[in-house]
């Protein structure tokens, strides 16, 4: 679909041309039939989002101006009648939520209904905690909050809901671990699952129904969102520098898995990127760490079977990736195994380990800057050079450079980089225009 | 909708429904339990004024005493050695004055008995030289969890940690001083309420006004 703001000028020219009498008053009213649709369907598609938005946003002071009507009166009010009173904005919510389902109301009524529903929800267990002095953790008031509001993006799908749900899920698991507090693991391990299956189902059923702009939105939100939960999750469950092997073996599974999508499936193309470049980020951090010399003086001497496991899905990973040609994440993704034989050669008090990753790094980014400039894609070679300046970064500052030295290298580094990604793209576009002159001929 | 079976997305609904309005209720039916049917004790306590930015302002509730780790059986199970950490429950009664008296230390992993009420705590045990005149003397900090606050009116609560912060000093530098600051709990088995805060035998909310 062409831009709006191109119709808009193209719809206005032929105007002009057509009381010019350039062209036939037949001809323009032909274009303007044509592209006329387009048009309309731009100013829908831009009021729907609009007052989706404003109906979200109305819910959020809707729902904070009741709250603060009840705390305007709250000491007043005898014990029974604020427990009454908290469990009102729900019966509510739920009220509108219920005539949303069974009316099939409009995009507008459940973006407004589930965050009415969710900030209800919230608010109600507020007021209830309040009113009987409920002390204890911030993780526990979360977990129950995310109990309450994680069906109601399935329920009523909606941006809102969605995004609510996750920001919900998100800061019970970040309180979980910043609460410090030895609690059962596995019994968190099993909420943290239950708890996260809801928007994996949402994001799954969303993709066969959304508008392209919504999927492409779902897809980052998502992708970030498991990232964050899947870090501290692993930083709840490994509590050792092993965890930074779990980062690497995840990074690269999630790298890889996008990648593959990428190139298998056409109808996923936008929605794999978010997750390759997350995957990317999750997958480049630890790499860059476990090339520094002095993250090994301090690392745990006996492997964790938890390792292996992450280890071996990366490899699992590695190998789906070769078979459906994706080659520099695949590379990376045999990392961890590399990681653990280095480890079982017990060779970290010797200060090699992170000089072969280093090299194994560079060859993996030299490979792929040479894959790229045969295969002349952008991508791969941004991939490559980013991971080749990660090598060069770690090296390089373990050296007695001065500042300046550093500042210039940095500097040639980047020049580098922009040099490459110009030339490709020069090339590419000079190959285009042959292929099309071919054509023409 | 993104769930097109008709009965699927019935059974979700009715799922939510319950989810949402039957926790709090719950909740609700649970702590009014407590409330009616528990124990009064009085429990004696230190506060100061914090903020929650869900809950609004309340006075954070401090209730730890220091007994004498020879006068209680050791605890099942417990980690043993100098320094330890550890949550469990403290079995409760009461003395003359209805001030809650410690009975019996069990760590999380044993069950409360049923009929007995229990205060869910953790246990610090202090430090102690290991010298001749030190045996025996070892002390447990017990210190209740989860009943950590009093939520009162944003113009109450700052008065209120100055109220209490005055008649425990006042105890401090004079120990003829018979102002008491406590919190009266409900407790049923294992569930504690709060349910008013006191100085001298005067509701807070009164012993401000008064003041």
């Amino acid at each position: 679909m062409a831009a709006k703001q191109s119709i808009r000028w193209l719809i206005s020219e032929i105007e002009t041309l057509g009381a010019k009498a350039v062209i036939d008053t037949q001809t323009v009213m032909a274009i303007k039939d044509h592209y006329q649709p387009q048009l309309e369907k731009h100013d829908n598609f831009s009021n729907k989002v609009g007052v989706a938005v404003l109906a979200a946003i109305g819910a959020l002071l809707i729902g904070g101006g009741i709250i603060l009507v009840f705390a305007h009166n709250w000491q007043d009010l005898s014990r029974p009648a604020r427990a009454l009173l908290a469990l009102l904005p729900v019966v509510v919510a739920a009220g509108l939520m219920c005539f949303c389902v069974v009316r099939e109301k409009s995009r507008s009524w459940r973006e407004a209904s589930a965050t009415l529903m969710t900030t209800a929800a919230i608010s109600c267990f507020a007021l209830i905690c309040q009113t009987y002095y409920l002390g204890g953790k911030f993780s526990t008031f979360m977990f129950y909050v995310a109990i309450m509001t994680c069906l109601i993006p399935l329920i009523l799908p909606s941006l809102a809901g969605f995004i609510l749900s996750l920001t919900i899920v998100i800061t019970w698991q970040i309180s979980v671990v910043g609460s410090h507090i030895p609690d059962n693991k596995l019994a968190d391990g099993l909420k943290l699952t239950l708890l996260v299956i809801v928007p994996i189902v949402y994001y799954v059923l969303s993709l066969r129904k959304n508008a392209s702009w919504e999927k492409i939105f779902d897809s980052w939100l998502i992708a970030i969102a498991m990232s964050i939960i899947t870090c501290t999750a692993i930083a709840h469950f490994v509590n050792d520098e092993d965890s930074i092997v779990l980062y690497l073996a995840t990074g690269c599974t999630i790298s890889v898995l996008a990648n593959v999508s990428y190139y298998a499936r056409e109808r996923t193309r936008g929605c794999s990127i978010p997750f390759m470049l997350t995957g990317f980020v999750m997958m480049l951090i630890p790499l860059i760490i476990i090339q520094v010399g002095d993250f090994y003086t301090h690392l745990d001497r006996s492997i964790n079977p938890v390792t292996i496991l992450f280890a071996l899905i990366a490899l699992a990973a590695a190998i789906v990736g070769f078979w459906r040609a994706v080659w520099v994440s695949s590379a990376i993704a045999l990392m961890p195994g590399v990681f653990l034989i280095l480890h079982a050669f017990n060779t970290f008090d010797s200060g090699y380990p992170a000089i072969v990753i280093s090299m194994i790094v560079g060859l993996i980014a030299l490979g792929g800057i040479i894959l790229a400039m045969t295969q002349w894609s952008l991508a791969i070679l941004n991939y490559s050079t980013v991971l080749l300046l990660s090598v060069i970064l770690v090296r390089f500052f373990d050296g007695n450079f001065s500042i300046l030295v550093r500042a210039v290298a940095f500097i040639i580094c980047g020049a580098g980089l922009l040099a490459l990604n110009g030339i490709m793209i020069r090339i590419k576009s000079r190959k285009l225009t042959n292929a099309k002159e071919a054509l023409s001929c | 909708m993104l769930i097109v079976n008709k009965k699927i997305l019935f059974a979700m609904v009715i799922l939510t429904l319950c989810v949402t309005i039957g926790l709090p209720l719950a909740q609700i039916v649970r702590y009014e339990n407590v409330i009616n049917n528990g124990t009064s004790y009085k429990v004696k306590c230190r506060a100061y004024d914090p903020y929650d930015p869900f809950m609004g302002r309340y006075v954070r509730l401090n209730l730890s005493e220091t007994i004498a780790e020879k006068d209680f059986e050791p605890i099942k199970n417990l980690n043993k050695g100098r320094y330890f950490y550890h949550r469990g429950f403290v079995q409760i009664s009461t003395d003359e004055n209805g001030f809650v008296k410690y009975e019996k230390l069990i760590g999380d992993n044993e069950k409360p008995i049923s009929d007995k009420n229990y205060l869910k705590c953790s246990i610090h045990k202090e430090y102690q030289h290991d010298t001749e005149s030190n045996k025996g003397a070892a002390k447990l900090r017990i210190t209740v969890e989860d009943i950590d606050r009093y939520y009162m009116s944003d113009k109450l609560a700052k008065s209120a940690e100055d109220a209490i912060r005055e008649v425990l000093r006042a105890g401090n530098e004079n120990s003829d001083s018979d102002k008491l600051v406590y919190v009266e709990l409900k407790v049923l088995h294992t569930r504690a309420v709060p349910m008013q805060l006191y100085i001298d035998d005067t509701k807070i909310e009164d012993y401000i006004r008064k003041q």
